[in-house]
């Protein structure tokens, strides 16, 4: 009988936190990296350093999607074209726009405005 | 055999209850699952703290646990960057009008604002707080759809005369530890930590796999206070 029981036992509790685990608990939808802290450094100091930083983050981002998703989270493509739009790389920066677009078509109304926006700044 | 029987189910109910609640996201949540929103534009911070910095910090919180509820949420600094050349940069001047521009504008369905309301070292009492106000609010209807007050607390004091032998001495000494101890300690984690549970209870949107599913999680409570 006790030999039953700790059978049991052997079987059930892990099952239990597997199970548990797995109900209550999910993975990310996306990779951040060190996201937070970039943007928080820059935040707080915005340096050129800091915006290199930053930029550099988004970068790594787009290149390297995970996550549960397997694709660049919400708004990195665009911050990082609006970046590179300050940077006077306008051309470069709009693709980016419109690949957030692609990605995420509840941008488009925002994006279409941003875009024609930076082309009028650039004429 | 009984005992195992016995076992079997109240592992089982254990397991079942730790899921399960009767305070529901699709009851205290119905307008907000009704409206099915998809993307959410974040207002500048309001700052009715006395720390001036924390408004420009505490905004970079916010984008990342949105985004991983499953919303699409508008690029954080292209988004500053036009609202403040629209005007639009001082969110006490929207936080009691009508957020429809936003949606038209936009094209965002919910609009964030959050308030912190302290952000305090209390080098008498030896802690941190800070304390925020999360509202989203419906570009279709101006409806408050999702709302929360969330309050971390953090003891810093240090124990610098457990026996108590040094009197005033030892507490002057301990004051002033503390407060050196809180001068260094800044109040990032606590602001990350608040802002986890101020968006942790939003109903899943449509790029997570819970899209839908989730009406029958724990809603949280509307006013909640961790320590930490």
């Amino acid at each position: 009988m006790k030999n039953a029981l700790k059978k049991v036992f052997l079987i059930l509790i892990p099952a239990v936190f597997l199970l548990g685990g797995v109900s209550c608990s999910s993975g990310k939808l996306y990779s951040w990296g060190l996201y937070s802290e970039k943007c928080y450094d820059y935040t707080k100091n915005p340096s050129d350093w800091n915006k290199k930083m930053l930029k550099n983050q988004l970068e790594w981002m787009i290149n390297h999607p995970a996550g549960s998703r397997g694709v660049v989270p919400p708004g990195i493509l665009a911050d990082y074209g609006y970046f590179l739009i300050l940077e006077g790389e306008t051309a470069q920066g709009v693709e980016y726009l419109e690949k957030e677009m692609e990605l995420y078509p509840e941008s488009v109304q925002f994006m279409k405005k941003i875009v024609e926006m930076f082309k009028e700044d650039e004429e | 055999m009984k005992k195992i029987s016995f076992l079997v189910i109240l592992l089982g109910a254990i397991l079942l209850s730790s899921c399960t609640s009767t305070n529901m996201k699709q009851d205290v949540y119905a307008d907000f699952y009704a409206e099915e929103p998809v993307s959410i534009l974040i207002m500048p911070v309001i700052n009715n703290s006395v720390e001036v910095e924390v408004k420009d910090t505490f905004y970079t919180y916010l984008s990342k646990p949105l985004c991983e509820a499953g919303y699409y949420v508008y690029p954080p600094y292209l988004t500053m960057e036009i609202l403040q050349k629209e005007s639009a940069g001082d969110s006490e001047m929207f936080i009691e009008q009508s957020v429809e521009k936003f949606g038209s504008y936009f094209g965002a369905d919910l609009v964030l604002f959050t308030r912190i309301n302290y952000c305090s070292k209390m080098a008498l009492l030896g802690q941190i707080v800070v304390n925020v106000d999360y509202i989203l609010r419906s570009t279709k209807t101006d409806e408050i759809l999702y709302e929360k007050t969330v309050e971390v607390v953090k003891d810093t004091s240090i124990d610098a005369d457990s026996d108590g032998s040094a009197g005033l001495l030892g507490f002057i000494g301990s004051l002033v530890a503390t407060s050196i101890n809180t001068a260094i300690e800044d109040y990032e984690s606590l602001m990350s930590l608040n802002c986890e549970n101020g968006l942790g209870y939003l109903p899943a949107g449509k790029y997570s796999p819970k899209y839908g599913l989730d009406g029958e999680e724990y809603a949280g409570i509307k006013e909640m206070r961790i320590s930490r």
